[in-house]
This record gives structure tokens, C-alpha cells and sequence, in this order.
């Protein structure tokens, strides 16, 4: 009987070690990905075809996919004043919260726009209203790397360091749209100390288009600052791919360490979503 | 002698020798030739050859044939050398001899003109005249060089007539007759009638081409020599550019220019000099090579025009609507040989321009003459466009996809025109399209013009408001019209059509981060393209008139910043009809932002700009003149918006137009009982 209650306790603490389930907590890095602020259009707001004299609204589901928090403002462009009136063009964008352990979708909700009393233009049956809705939002992203700091010179040193120089490191994305993609270092000696060289290669990996230039802000090593080449990078730049961003400090040499390396940019970003609808002429 | 000379053929020899034949007529038995030495054996042979091939055609190619026929030609190059008169009473004498003999051998040759079947044949064969084709080369010319200086358009009446009277001359003299009743058929055809096939024709054809037959004999029906003057007639008369349009064929860009700007009948002409018949053979084969040069120098050409859009049911009328409509749409300048031959000029002297850009500039500036007698400002403009001085500020329109249906009207004759008398009225349709539903009036006079003789018909009225309407009534005049060969011609003129266009733009001030937005949003291009995108484009209805303008910095840009724009406007008139008057013209751009530059000649109306000075008189007829050339100040609204603003400017045009169409007819006294109308191109 004893030996059955034993077993019986094994299984049991055995079965504890099984699979996840729903309800267990996930190790989900929720700072990674590319996306920011998503519109969808809501369909059917306004149906695809309307009837002159009549109003409409465009409805659009704003989320914050991305992993940081953000405010901005929400407008929309391309219709005719005569035609097809809208009440309000810009709108500022209520404050959304990015994607967390707390809130794993982001935050969301829904925009509308109210037109008024639609219009055709003389002669014609019907009068094609194209929009642009644009989002204009205040957005940031923050790397978080562990690097190994190793001043060795020789090859049999290096061999017998705590940690391993990695002279690139590769990065898919942050949770913003603006992305650090690489990350290279370079240890180089000076006296009897070094100098640790950081360069940050930044990309758009977003759907939108940055709408400032991008501030390189609180680069650190630890929890010692560095000091970079450029404290921005503008739209221009970014676009002719010379997104480059060296950063460097000098410290006295020791052995090997490993250490956090972060960074943040701060920009203000774009999204836009094209949608159309045709006023036709009641006959 | 020149004309002996290009015939050594016996059987088709001078018109003289033919009257010993009406002597030997009575002759019963052919007379056994009286022939003697080697001119013996020859005649002997042809003989032979003649009874073989029932010709002297395979004779001709023969070797002895050929010296036969030197031998002659150097007899009468030194007659005309030298004077001789015994040399030229010698070859009298020959020629002579040589019909006797051939009338003997071969009577029934001789008697061919006699019989009554296919004597026409050998009547239109005696039309055929040496040399005809040289005179079809310079009929060519005349015709090319009439089209090229613009004396002649390439549609219309009169160069059908001419297309007409080549066709016929080839027919006649340059093939002697070969296809020339199936050429009468053709045209009559294509006048009268439509295709498909309308087999009402038969009526017709058959007795003609029977009689035409009989008369003419076989060859003047089936004349495969006819083919290529038929074709170069279809050309000219539209049927190619019908062809292309109504089934939508797709001819490669280049050879589309090669067969407009060919002078076909001119290199039919060269094609058919036979340098054999040329006494001085090196001008024949220098005509021929006048040929391959201008096919040569057409091939140099750049030019490629655009081949137009398409209609239904061809006919003539249909025809020449598409190759009206084609004509229209071509760039109305010198022809591109004209310009090559004088580049070639300047091409030699120092600091000029390359062959290419020379061309290319004479082409540009002839392009400008037509509005020199029309708007003097526009055609200085143009000049400097030309030379480069300028950017080009044409004013480019589009068919808009809501107002795709033009508002149009149209002359038709009635459905049965068979049996009236002189005192009958014609029946006639007007066709109205009405696609936008206007309000609009119409006013119908009828003339019966005879000559000089003008007889007014009862004026006719009426009011359309419906999408499609088809309006019937009759010409009839307050007398008996006079007998004889006469035509209606039918005045229609339209009251208060109206016409919009529509204009996208946006006005983005300096915010230069939404210039991509907004050109790949709406404009469907990179910003840089923008300027060339078909929604950049003025667009309305395919009307005949329509006030077209484009506003922008430059003004084809449909993306406004900073700086002031430009707006060009002009009235167009793409119909074949008559601009008579203009009620109303305005451009609805929300005037009260914009100031007008102190050279600008239009005035606000509250959001309209208009241009009181605007008038249709003395340009009835022309097609394109200009309503406003200014240059605007924004207002900080427009030049600095908070958020791109997209405004959608239109112009209307309100206005009367007239067509007139004439109807041949033909008017028999009550006795006769028997009148036809066909109808003449507008």
C-alpha cells in the first residue's frame, strides 16, 4: 500500500512537469516584430456606394500593435469639400497602450468620420470619392542586447574568457516599426584601456514612413552612457540607406565581461489606408 | 514617233494600220501569207505561237521578238537623229508592210474589234495610252502635294472625287480597262450602300456588271492588275482606319505611320514604268529610284501617330467619319518629307541643328500655323514651345468613365426614298443622344440646291429632353422643285448644349512628406510621374465642344505647392460641325482664392472665373482656341493648408452648334414618277 501511494505521488508530480496549459503564464518577448499603429477600415462604413444627398461616415479600427505606448492624431484627405463634406478632417487619436504581458493585443478602438450631405458634379452619374486616412503618431523603439565585452588581444586569451565576442548581431525587430537590424562591435585597444565601439545600423521595417527624424537617445552600456556620432537620423537619410549610428566608450581594460547594451529611438511615424466609395446620381 | 517607237508590237500597232482592217472585212478565206527570207520564218512562227497559246504573248518573250524590236527602235532613234527622210519613209514603208502581213496571216485578230461580244474590250484597250503611268505619278503628285500644302484635306467630298478620278484613270489607261467595270461597281457601292453585304446591290450589280461585261469583255470585270489601286482607294477613303478602329486591331506604331504618310498612288504609278518603253531608259529607271527615295525618306521619318476609337456599320460615311476622326487626331503640320527635304539644307551649315532635331523643330512650328489666323497670342506661344523657348502648356483632355456617352445629334435620310415626285417631301431623321438629359431645342432648315438655283424649304422645330430620341420629318418646299439632279442640304443647329469637365488637384502646400501619399493615392504614379497621369487630365464627355483647362505649377502637375499656379483653358470643337455662339463658359475653382496675374483676361464671378471677351465669331469652324491663359496668386488657405486640400474644379461650356449634311437627289416630273436620293458625305 505504501509503494501504490508512492507511485501514485510520483505520477502525479510527474504529470506536473507535462505541457502547458491555456491558462499558463508564457515567456512571449512581446518587444519584437515590426508593426505600430494598424488601420483597418470598418466595412460597409460607408457602403461601398451611396446616394447623392445623403451622408456617410467612414469608420476605421485604429490598434497599437506594436509594443509601446502612443498618441498622435488621425486625419483623413482626399475628399472634395463640395462633394462629399466631412464634419471634422483631423482627430486627435486617443492614447493606446502597446502590446504587453498585461495586454497582449494592444490596445484599440474604432474612429468615425462624419460626412455630410453628398454631391455629384454636374453632367456626371456618379462621383468616385477616393480618401486617405493618415495616422500621425509619436512612437519609440528600444533595444536591449547582452554583449560580451572581451579586450584581448591574442586568440589564446580570448579562448579563455568567460564570454564570447560576437562581432555581429542580427535583430528582426523591436515592436516598432523603426527597427535597430544590426549591431556590430568593435574592441580596440588605446593605452592601457579600450575602446569599445558600438555600430547601430537602423531600418523602416514598418508599413508607413517616419514623418521626423529619428532621435538617438540614452545609449548605454550597462548603466554607463555612450557616446555617438549623430544624435538623429533624418527621413532623407534613412531612406539612402545611410542609417548608420556609431556609438563608443572608452574603459580601462579588464578581463571579459558580459553586459546589457541599450538604446532607444525616439520619431514620429506615418500610416496610411486608402478607401474609396461612389456617390451616384439619383435618377 | 515617240509613240512608234514604245509600240512595236504588230497586232498592237498605231491606231492607223486598224483601218485596213474594215477592207479586208469582206475577205472570206485568209490569204496565205505572202512572206519571204528570214522575215518569212518569223512571221511564221508567231503564226504558230498565236495558234498555240490563242496570243502573241509567248511570242513576245521570245529572243527574235526582242531583236526583232531593237532592230526597229534603232531604225527610228536614227531617223530621229539624223532627219532622214528616207530612213523615216523606210520605216513607213516596214511598219506598214509588217501590219499587212500580220492582217493577213492572222485575220481573225484583225476582225476581233468587229465582233459584238467584248467589243468594248478592245474600245477602252484603245484608251490605254503609252506612258499613262507617268501621267498617274504626276496625277499622284498633284494629289500628294495638293493634301501636303493642305489645299485639299484628306477627307472629305473633294478628295473622294480625286481618290475617284486616280482609281478610274489606273482602271483605264494605265491597265487599259483591266477591272474597270468592277471598279464602277466598287464605287458605286460604297456610296450607296453598307456592309455586310447589302444585297439590295444586285439590283444594281448584276445588270452592271452583265452589260459592263458584254460591252467591256471578261477582263473588265476580273482585273487581279486592279487590286492594289482598289486598295490604295479604300485607304483613301477611310476604310483602313475603319477597319483598325471598328475591330479593334492593333497595327504596329511604325507601320501605321509608314501607310499614312506613303504617297501610294504616286509609287503605284513608278511601279508600273516599264523602262523598256522609254526611249531614254536611264530617266525611267530615275523615276523608279525617285520611287525608292521617297520610300526611303518616309522610312526616316519619327512620327507616330495614334490610331483613334471606333464606331459600328461602315460605309462611306462610316468610313470617312474614321478616318475624319483619325485626320483629327493626328498632329495637323508639315508633312515629314517636306521638312526632311529642307533639314537636308541646313543639316550643311555650321552651328545648325541635327537632321533629327531640325525635323523635329519644323514639324513643331508647322504644327503652330493653323492658329496663326486664329489667335495670334496661342501661336506665339506655340512658336516658342516649338523652338524650346517654353515648356509646352497644351491642354490635354480625357474621356471622364461617369460621362462616357457623348451628346450628339446626327442627319440620317429616311428609311424608304424610292418613288417621289417633284412635289414630294424627303424624308429625313434627326438622331439626338441626350445622355445627361438636357433641355435642349433644335432648328431644321432644308435648301434644294440645283445648280445655282436655291429653293428654302419650310423650317422645322423641336425640343428633346429625352436620353435617346428620333426625330422625324420631312424637307418639302413651298414650290414644285425643278427636275433634274439636285441635293437637300440639311441645317440642324442645337441650342444650349452644355458641356463639364472635370480637373483633380490637390493643394499641398509645403508638406512635402505627403507628396508620395497623395500622387500614389490619387494620381495611381510617384510624385516625379505625376504630371503625366491620365487623372491629372481634364476629363468629361466625348462632346463635339468642351472647355478644357489644367491649373498647376507647372500646370499638368495636378500636385499644387507653394508656388502660384499657372491655368490654361481652351475651347475645343472636335465635331465636324459649327461653334455658332457661346451663352455661357465659367470655371468653377473657387475664384475667391485666387487673384488673377494682370496680363489675365478673366474676371471673377463669385467661386467662376469667366472670360468676358470670349467669342465664336470667325472661329465657327475652328478647332481648338484659347479661353484663358493666366497666372493666379493663392491665397495662404491654399498655399500653407494645414492638411493637403483636394478640390475638384469644373468647367461648363453652354452653347449652339450646327451640322449640315447634304443629300443627292434626283427629281423626276409626277410623269416619270421615279426619284432616288443617296446621300453625300457632310
Amino acid at each position: 500500500m505504501k509503494n501504490m501511494i508512492s507511485l501514485l505521488v510520483l505520477i502525479l508530480l510527474l504529470s506536473a512537469c507535462g505541457q502547458n496549459t491555456a491558462n499558463d503564464p508564457i515567456d512571449v518577448n512581446y518587444k519584437s516584430g515590426t508593426e505600430g499603429i494598424d488601420i483597418q477600415l470598418v466595412p460597409n462604413h460607408p457602403p461601398s456606394r451611396i446616394f447623392e444627398g445623403t451622408s456617410f461616415t467612414i469608420a476605421a479600427q485604429i490598434s497599437n500593435k506594436g509594443a509601446y505606448d502612443t498618441f498622435g492624431r488621425i486625419a483623413i484627405i482626399g475628399l472634395d469639400q463640395t462633394y462629399t463634406p466631412i464634419r471634422e478632417q483631423e482627430i486627435e487619436m486617443l492614447p493606446l497602450k502597446g502590446r504587453s504581458e498585461s495586454n497582449t493585443l494592444g490596445d484599440f478602438y474604432v474612429q468615425e468620420f462624419f460626412g455630410e450631405q453628398t454631391n455629384v458634379p454636374p453632367g456626371a452619374k456618379e462621383y468616385r470619392a477616393k480618401y486617405l486616412l493618415l495616422a500621425i503618431y509619436e512612437y519609440m523603439t528600444i533595444l536591449n542586447a547582452d554583449v560580451c565585452i572581451n579586450p584581448a588581444l591574442l586568440d589564446i586569451e580570448r579562448e579563455q574568457s568567460s564570454c564570447t565576442v560576437q562581432a555581429k548581431q542580427r535583430f528582426s525587430g523591436q515592436g516598432a516599426p523603426i527597427a535597430f537590424t544590426q549591431v556590430e562591435e568593435v574592441v580596440t585597444p588605446a593605452g592601457e584601456d579600450v575602446r569599445i565601439e558600438f555600430v547601430f545600423t537602423i531600418e523602416n521595417r514598418g508599413r508607413g514612413d517616419v514623418f521626423s527624424p529619428i532621435r538617438i537617445d540614452d545609449v548605454r552600456l550597462g548603466t554607463k552612457p555612450l557616446t555617438c556620432n549623430k544624435r538623429e537620423i533624418t527621413e532623407d537619410e534613412l531612406k539612402q540607406k545611410r542609417n548608420i549610428v556609431v556609438c563608443s566608450r572608452t574603459e580601462p581594460r579588464q578581463g571579459a565581461y558580459t553586459s546589457a547594451l541599450s538604446a532607444t529611438l525616439q520619431y514620429t511615424y506615418k500610416t496610411t489606408a486608402p478607401g474609396e466609395f461612389i456617390v451616384q446620381r439619383i435618377r | 514617233m515617240a509613240d512608234i517607237a514604245s509600240k512595236p508590237e504588230p497586232a498592237k500597232a498605231t491606231p492607223k494600220p486598224a483601218a485596213p482592217a474594215k477592207t479586208e472585212k469582206a475577205t472570206p478565206e485568209p490569204v496565205k501569207p505572202v512572206v519571204s527570207g528570214g522575215e518569212a520564218g518569223r512571221l511564221a512562227r508567231m503564226e504558230e505561237y498565236y495558234k498555240r497559246d490563242g496570243s502573241f504573248k509567248n511570242y513576245y518573250k521570245t529572243d527574235e521578238y526582242k531583236e526583232y524590236s531593237k532592230k526597229f527602235n534603232k531604225m527610228v532613234d536614227e531617223m530621229a537623229e539624223e532627219n532622214d527622210g528616207g530612213k523615216f519613209a523606210r520605216a513607213k514603208n516596214y511598219m506598214s508592210k509588217d501590219w499587212q502581213k500580220t492582217k493577213e496571216i492572222f485575220p481573225q485578230r484583225v476582225e476581233t474589234g468587229k465582233r459584238f461580244f467584248g467589243r468594248g474590250a478592245s474600245y477602252i484597250s484603245s484608251f490605254g495610252f503609252p506612258r499613262a503611268e507617268m501621267v498617274l505619278v504626276l496625277l499622284g503628285m498633284g494629289k500628294f502635294f495638293l493634301e501636303i500644302f493642305g489645299y485639299v484635306d484628306k477627307t472629305g467630298y473633294t478628295a473622294i472625287v480625286l481618290s475617284t478620278i486616280l482609281l478610274g484613270f489606273f482602271s483605264l489607261f494605265v491597265i487599259r480597262g483591266e477591272g474597270f467595270v468592277l471598279a464602277i461597281g466598287v464605287v458605286i457601292y460604297l456610296n450607296r450602300y453598307s456592309f455586310p453585304f447589302n444585297p439590295e446591290f444586285l439590283r444594281i450589280g448584276i445588270p452592271l456588271f452583265i452589260i459592263g461585261g458584254f460591252l467591256f469583255g471578261i477582263k473588265s470585270l476580273l482585273g487581279p492588275r486592279l487590286l492594289p489601286a482598289v486598295l490604295i482607294y479604300f485607304y483613301d477613303i477611310g476604310a483602313y482606319d475603319f477597319l483598325i478602329s471598328s475591330f479593334g486591331l492593333t497595327v504596329p506604331e511604325t507601320m501605321g505611320y509608314y501607310i499614312r504618310v506613303m504617297p501610294w498612288w504616286i509609287i503605284l504609278g513608278l511601279a508600273y514604268i516599264d523602262a523598256e518603253q522609254y526611249r531614254h531608259r536611264a530617266g525611267a529607271i530615275f523615276m523608279k529610284a525617285v520611287g525608292v527615295g521617297i520610300i526611303f525618306l518616309t522610312v526616316m521619318g519619327n512620327i507616330i501617330p495614334s490610331i483613334g476609337h471606333a464606331q459600328q456599320i461602315p460605309a462611306l460615311e462610316q468610313f470617312q467619319q474614321a478616318r475624319a476622326q483619325v485626320e483629327a487626331q493626328l498632329p495637323k503640320g508639315e508633312h515629314i518629307v517636306l521638312s526632311q527635304l529642307a533639314c537636308i539644307q541646313n543639316v550643311a551649315q555650321p552651328g545648325a541643328l541635327s537632321m533629327e532635331e531640325c525635323v523635329k523643330r519644323r514639324q513643331a512650328e508647322s504644327r503652330c500655323k493653323p492658329l496663326e489666323k486664329t489667335d495670334l497670342e496661342a501661336h506665339e506661344e506655340c512658336m516658342k514651345v516649338a523652338r524650346g523657348e517654353k515648356q509646352d502648356s497644351r491642354v490635354i483632355g480625357t474621356i471622364d468613365e461617369a460621362q462616357r456617352e457623348p451628346t450628339s445629334f446626327t442627319i440620317n435620310k429616311g428609311d424608304k426614298l424610292d418613288k417621289i415626285n417633284n412635289d414630294d417631301a424627303v424624308p429625313f431623321v434627326l438622331d439626338v443622344k441626350n445622355p445627361r438629359k438636357q433641355q435642349l431645342e433644335f432648328d431644321i432648315t432644308c435648301t434644294y440646291e440645283a445648280g445655282n438655283q436655291k429653293i428654302d424649304g419650310l423650317p422645322i422645330h423641336t425640343s428633346v429632353v429625352e436620353e435617346s430620341r428620333a426625330f422625324a420629318f420631312n424637307c418639302r418646299s413651298s414650290q414644285p422643285l425643278p427636275s433634274g439632279q439636285g441635293k437637300w442640304v440639311v441645317k440642324t443647329t442645337a441650342y444650349g448644349l452644355t458641356t463639364t469637365v472635370g480637373l483633380h488637384r490637390f493643394f499641398v502646400g509645403d508638406q512635402k512628406q505627403l507628396l508620395e501619399d497623395v500622387a500614389q493615392n490619387f494620381f495611381g504614379t510617384s510624385y516625379a510621374q505625376a504630371i503625366s497621369s491620365a487623372a491629372a487630365q481634364p476629363r468629361g464627355p466625348p462632346d463635339s465642344v468642351r472647355l478644357d483647362f489644367i491649373v498647376g505649377q507647372p500646370p499638368q502637375n495636378p500636385i499644387i505647392e507653394t508656388v502660384d499656379p499657372q491655368l490654361i483653358a481652351t475651347v475645343k470643337n472636335s465635331g465636324s460641325g459649327e461653334l455658332l455662339r457661346i451663352s455661357r463658359a465659367h470655371i468653377a475653382m473657387d475664384a475667391q482664392h485666387f487673384t488673377p496675374g494682370p496680363e489675365c483676361k478673366l474676371q471673377q464671378q463669385g467661386e467662376f472665373f469667366v472670360n468676358p471677351e470670349l467669342t465664336t465669331i470667325g472661329r465657327e469652324k475652328v478647332q481648338e482656341f484659347r479661353f484663358a491663359l493666366c497666372d493666379l496668386m493663392m491665397d495662404d488657405e491654399y498655399r500653407f493648408p494645414k492638411l493637403p486640400v483636394h478640390r475638384y474644379f469644373i468647367s461648363t461650356i453652354t452653347y449652339d452648334y450646327r451640322i449640315t449634311k447634304e443629300f443627292l437627289i434626283t427629281v423626276y416630273q409626277p410623269t416619270e414618277s421615279v426619284a432616288s436620293a443617296s446621300e453625300v458625305r457632310p
